[in-house]
């Protein structure tokens, strides 16, 4: 086990925060950086006093995708300026054109492939927000919508030029409706590593990967050139997606052996979801061919069991895809076989 | 706010990091550490005054969702021992603790009174 006590063992860091990095080029750039803060900070305040928007309408026809793109313009006010809806013409507007693409691409992965229309089985609404904030390293899920920064230019490129990434976000949103794991510990890392499961999938299915093709990477395309990395994680080998004197060495652990316990980042769901992803990867690439086709339905299966808990561990997850590997592909197949051996691979099982 | 009401010592030590969101990474998760032996008074109740106001904003409900950044601060008056911690999320997070993580002692000598 490796011990992290709050983020005291990550003092060794030097402190490179990004916008302090680059506010460091010009007293210019400073005071806008400023100004900035000031009008998110209002902007908060006159969120929490206003009454919130109504939901665009939920798609009408089975399979078919209900976009809505919106721009913030680099404010922090959500949904932000609806830009384009389903349907309409390229906007010429990048991060709103991939927004719009990569969101459509994840709506088709969970149609064909398990037959689940959008994020709540029913059709809803694919709400997503670009633009969102100044030099905004991050996208996130909010209960009702996506969203996506534009990234700093330094270190991150926008989010929306990657497919997973945006697929992670969207699945996020139906691990909330089915399983809706508590998002700390275990129970939180397994929400962060089925969104990546599913993130790495959706890629590999838009691309027509095998997995053999397919790279495993998780954010390949955010780093810029100036990042010594490939990706933010590593699915086949955690903990070596990048190694970078300002992002620092990836933290995440591939095997139970190296659990990191540490009380930052919701009890580390960003660092200990590598063992599950690398649980995943195991299986899948024991069994060949698409991901989508053996390893992908079984752990689908598992995630829309109601026998899962909301804080499921990765012990309780791990028997879960036993069952349902064994139930879908039979007793004693190489599915389930594959499955079982993948766990115990990396720790879970024994 | 002015911070009147003096309480840190200087032999406090302020922690604040950002954590969370998609993106985890060590270096950027590393804290900014203020030493109040360092700052002059004017500066130590300037940061009195951003603690006072994380008080006020703790008790805001954890909004839903996934990949939310957060920011955490921590009290130390001896080294390596946590008096007091504030979690809050991003967007939670009044502009004093903001400009703290992004500029430090600098956002002290800011005249927003």
């Amino acid at each position: 086990m490796v011990e992290i006590h709050g983020s005291r063992a990550l003092a060794g860091f030097m402190p490179p925060h990004v916008l302090e990095r680059i506010m460091s080029h010009g007293n210019t750039r400073l005071q806008q950086c400023a100004r900035m803060t000031l009008q998110a900070d209002a902007q908060f305040r006159l969120r929490n006093a206003s009454a919130p928007m109504a939901r665009p309408a939920d798609s009408g026809r089975p399979g078919q995708a209900a976009r809505y793109i919106y721009s913030a313009g680099n404010q922090q006010t959500l949904p932000g300026n609806l830009v384009r809806e389903e349907g309409a013409p390229e906007s010429g507007d990048v991060a709103v054109d991939e927004a719009y693409q990569w969101l459509g691409a994840t709506h088709l992965f969970y149609w064909q492939v398990f037959e689940r229309d959008s994020i709540d089985g029913n059709g809803m609404a694919l709400l997503g927000t670009v633009h969102y904030g100044e030099d905004y390293d991050n996208a996130f899920w909010n209960g009702a919508q996506m969203v996506f920064g534009d990234g700093d230019g330094e270190l991150f490129n926008r989010f929306t030029a990657a497919l997973d990434v945006v697929a992670h976000e969207l699945t996020h949103g139906v691990i909330e409706r089915e399983a809706g794991l508590v998002y700390a510990d275990q129970s939180g890392a397994l929400n962060e590593s089925l969104a990546d499961v599913f993130g790495a999938m959706v890629k590999q299915h838009h691309f027509e990967q095998d997995v053999e093709e397919a790279d495993w990477l998780i954010g390949e395309g955010l780093l810029t050139e100036r990042v010594n990395g490939r990706a933010l994680r590593s699915m086949a080998k955690p903990g070596t997606a990048y190694d970078d004197p300002v992002l620092g060495k990836d933290p995440q652990p591939g095997h139970m052996d190296d659990f990191v316990r540490t009380s930052s980042d919701n009890g580390g769901v960003h660092i200990n979801s590598g063992i599950p992803n690398r649980a995943f990867y195991l299986a899948a690439t024991s069994l060949g061919g698409f991901a989508w086709e053996q390893a992908g339905p079984v752990w689908f299966d598992a995630l829309t069991d109601p026998r899962l808990q909301r804080d499921g561990d990765f012990a309780q997850f791990a028997r879960l895809t036993v069952d349902c590997a064994a139930k879908r592909f039979g007793n004693d197949s190489d599915a389930m076989r594959a499955v079982k051996q993948a766990w115990i691979d990396v720790g879970v099982l024994s | 706010m002015t911070g009147d009401d003096l309480r840190l010592e200087p032999a406090s030590v302020i922690l604040v990091s950002r954590e969370g969101g998609f993106v985890v990474a060590p270096g950027l998760s590393a804290p900014r550490k203020i030493e109040c032996r360092q700052l002059n008074e004017h500066q130590r109740r300037r940061l009195q005054a951003v603690l006072d106001e994380l008080d006020r904003h703790c008790g805001e409900s954890v909004p839903a969702g996934a990949d939310r950044r957060s920011f955490r601060v921590t009290l130390e008056v001896t080294a390596g021992r946590p008096e007091r911690e504030w979690e809050l999320d991003e967007s939670a997070a009044p502009r004093s603790l903001i400009g703290l993580w992004k500029r430090g002692v600098e956002e002290l000598d800011e005249n927003t009174d």
